[in-house]
């Protein structure tokens, strides 16, 4: 079995003239929350539709669970959430449940049974038999999710979760998605612009732009490349270890200081990183001092992307 | 299935089928007491009863009862079973989903063509139940009546499919659904009122320019009269030249008994021929195909559309 779910090659669409997404090549690993990150315009949308089977590309190819974007057995394998929650005006939530279920190829029985656990999952109780046509923004995304369940798919593909919500019900949905992501074996693709709820939930991502990837891989490793080389370091004895650094690593180490909590802070350019992650330890071992923390200062994915946009920017 | 129910339902609720119910009733009403007050009055002959009203009430269910509202409603549902999905956005998540694209179409064609048929025979019992209970008809006019019914029904079952193809053709091809609306309305208009009275006027034009192949009045109307004359209802002159203005098959020109009318001094009428233009069976082919195209053409349509 292939370790992607989701793997496209050179996937293209073109409106007209217009090129809303190129050459895109993704691969989205199985069982991983893998977060799809752009401005708007970036071509996200574009590429979830061209991976529901909604829009055609124009050139490439692309899988779902081994089987053709687009195809019967590639849409069979997802549950997909639009960045805009649509309802039929006459279906309460516990009918429109119901319909995408038996759609989806569930017998009315399991449908049944299904919409309302998922009723039950996503605290609707109160409004199964409310339409969610009337519903606000919020509650309308959690029907909107749990239609994307029903099938139990392998791959959850969500447009934008957060889009257009306010505040309290953006949290809602963040930790509804942390708790499915928690319970259950799902891949889940996820597009967004607001990284700060991603960094939370995704394991690996993809940074597009104009309709071209910029940027992807595992969180850490993306993370790791914008490490701006920056160390935390606690121990029992944090005076010595300040001024032995200060006087023998200094080649490598462009500042040290001692923060207002006490913790030393290193900097140092991002090549020489690993020289102090391996000097470190035969320091404190020699000199029998006991190690609290030592952690590099992450870069946030706002940060990383507010990086990548502004050098393109300036690039232009 | 469950889309093919789901739409079922959607086209044929309650409250729009009893608007149309009523609209559908207005004119069977009006005519059934111009009959009973013009014609069942008892001074006319039981022969001439027959023949009038066996007249009237073909027009009425060529014109209205299956004619103009019928088409522009039901059409008007049609167009409405794609269009809204896609100005709603509901089409984007429905082809997402484990069903092809030709499974969605052709669902909800298949609900629209059951909700016309079930429609028109629903307008056909009304009609009949009017006539005959307001105008207190004779009973043998009332068995002939309703002996016309399963010939009715297949010529609905035709129209019904032509419709209902076109109708989701349209969908698809006029992105707004006023416009789609619009449009059949007016070809629906065109084809039951406007032609006829071109015809009437200026039948050398139509002829010399071959214009019985497009004119639709025509093409439905001899279908229609294809149908009805499989009861053996003998129209007699005089309901030819009524039934004629409305059912363009007649040649009225023909119908004139010039030597009677010499001699008498006012236009008298003998058994009009039906104008031969064109064959009914191949009407019917025609149409057919035009109804299966239609279909084909909308699911390669659907098929091949991008839903944004």
């Amino acid at each position: 079995m292939n370790n992607y779910i989701i793997e496209t090659n050179n996937l293209t669409k073109k409106f007209g003239n217009f090129v809303a997404v190129k050459d895109l090549n993704l691969k989205i690993s199985r069982n991983k929350i893998h977060g799809f990150i752009g401005p708007n315009g970036a071509g996200k949308t574009t590429t979830i539709k061209m991976l529901t089977g909604a829009i055609h590309p124009s050139n490439g190819i692309g899988t779902i669970d081994n089987f053709k974007i687009g195809s019967k057995k590639g849409r069979s394998s997802i549950g997909y959430a639009p960045a805009e929650s649509l309802f039929y005006q006459n279906m309460t939530t516990i009918d429109y449940l119901v319909y995408i279920g038996q759609i989806k190829g569930l017998s009315q029985k399991e449908a049944v049974e299904k919409a309302f656990s998922l009723i039950e999952y996503f605290e609707l109780d109160d409004n199964a038999y409310r339409k969610p046509f009337n519903f606000s923004s919020g509650m309308k995304k959690k029907v909107i999710v749990a239609q994307a369940l029903i099938n139990d798919p392998k791959v959850l593909i969500l447009d934008e979760p957060t889009a257009n919500l306010d505040p309290t019900a953006r949290i809602n949905i963040i930790e509804i998605l942390k708790k499915l992501i928690s319970e259950r074996d799902l891949s889940i693709f996820i597009s967004s612009h607001i990284l700060s709820e991603l960094e939370s939930l995704v394991d690996e991502v993809t940074l597009v732009r104009s309709g071209e990837i910029v940027l992807n891989g595992s969180l850490h490793k993306v993370k790791n490349i914008f490490n701006k080389g920056q160390y935390q370091i606690d121990t029992s004895n944090n005076n010595f270890l300040k001024k032995y650094l200060e006087k023998n690593c200094n080649e490598f180490i462009t500042s040290i200081e001692e923060n207002n909590k006490g913790l030393i802070i290193v900097n140092v350019e991002n090549e020489n990183r690993y020289k102090l992650e391996s000097v470190i330890s035969p320091i404190l071992s020699h000199f029998k001092i006991r190690l609290l923390k030592f952690v590099e200062e992450e870069t946030s994915l706002d940060e990383i992307y507010k990086k990548i946009y502004d050098s393109k920017q300036n690039m232009r | 299935m469950v889309i093919l129910i789901n739409n079922f339902r959607n086209l044929l609720n309650w409250k729009s089928t009893l608007i149309y119910i009523f609209v559908i009733s207005i004119v069977p009403t009006i005519i059934g007491f111009v009959l009973k007050s013009e014609i069942y009055d008892g001074s006319m002959s039981i022969s001439s009863q027959t023949d009038f009203t066996i007249g009237i009430y073909y027009i009425l269910v060529f014109m209205w009862v299956l004619g103009i509202p019928f088409l522009i409603v039901a059409s008007a549902k049609g167009i409405g079973l794609i269009a809204n999905e896609m100005s709603e956005g509901t089409l984007g998540l429905l082809v997402s989903m484990k069903i092809s694209r030709y499974q969605i179409l052709i669902y909800k064609w298949i609900a629209l063509y059951i909700v016309m048929l079930l429609l028109g025979t629903l307008g056909i019992f009304t009609n009949i139940t009017i006539i005959t209970t307001i105008s207190n008809m004779d009973n043998n006019i009332k068995t002939l009546l309703i002996e016309s019914i399963p010939n009715l029904i297949k010529y609905l079952i035709l129209i019904g499919f032509i419709f209902s193809s076109l109708s989701i053709l349209l969908s698809l091809l006029i992105k707004s659904k006023v416009v789609a609306i619009i449009s059949i309305t007016f070809y629906i208009v065109i084809i039951f009122l406007i032609i006829p009275l071109f015809k009437t006027l200026l039948l050398s034009y139509y002829e010399q320019y071959y214009l019985y192949y497009i004119d639709l009045n025509y093409h439905f109307s001899l279908i229609y009269y294809y149908f009805i004359d499989a009861n053996n209802n003998t129209f007699s002159p005089a309901i030819q030249s009524v039934v004629g203005n409305f059912i363009g098959v007649f040649d009225l020109n023909k119908g004139v008994d010039k030597d009677l009318s010499v001699i008498t001094g006012i236009t008298l009428m003998k058994a009009a021929p039906v104008y031969s233009y064109l064959a009914a069976t191949n009407l019917i082919i025609y149409w057919m195909l035009f109804g299966i195209i239609g279909l084909i053409v909308s699911i390669r349509i659907l098929t091949k559309r991008d839903i944004t």
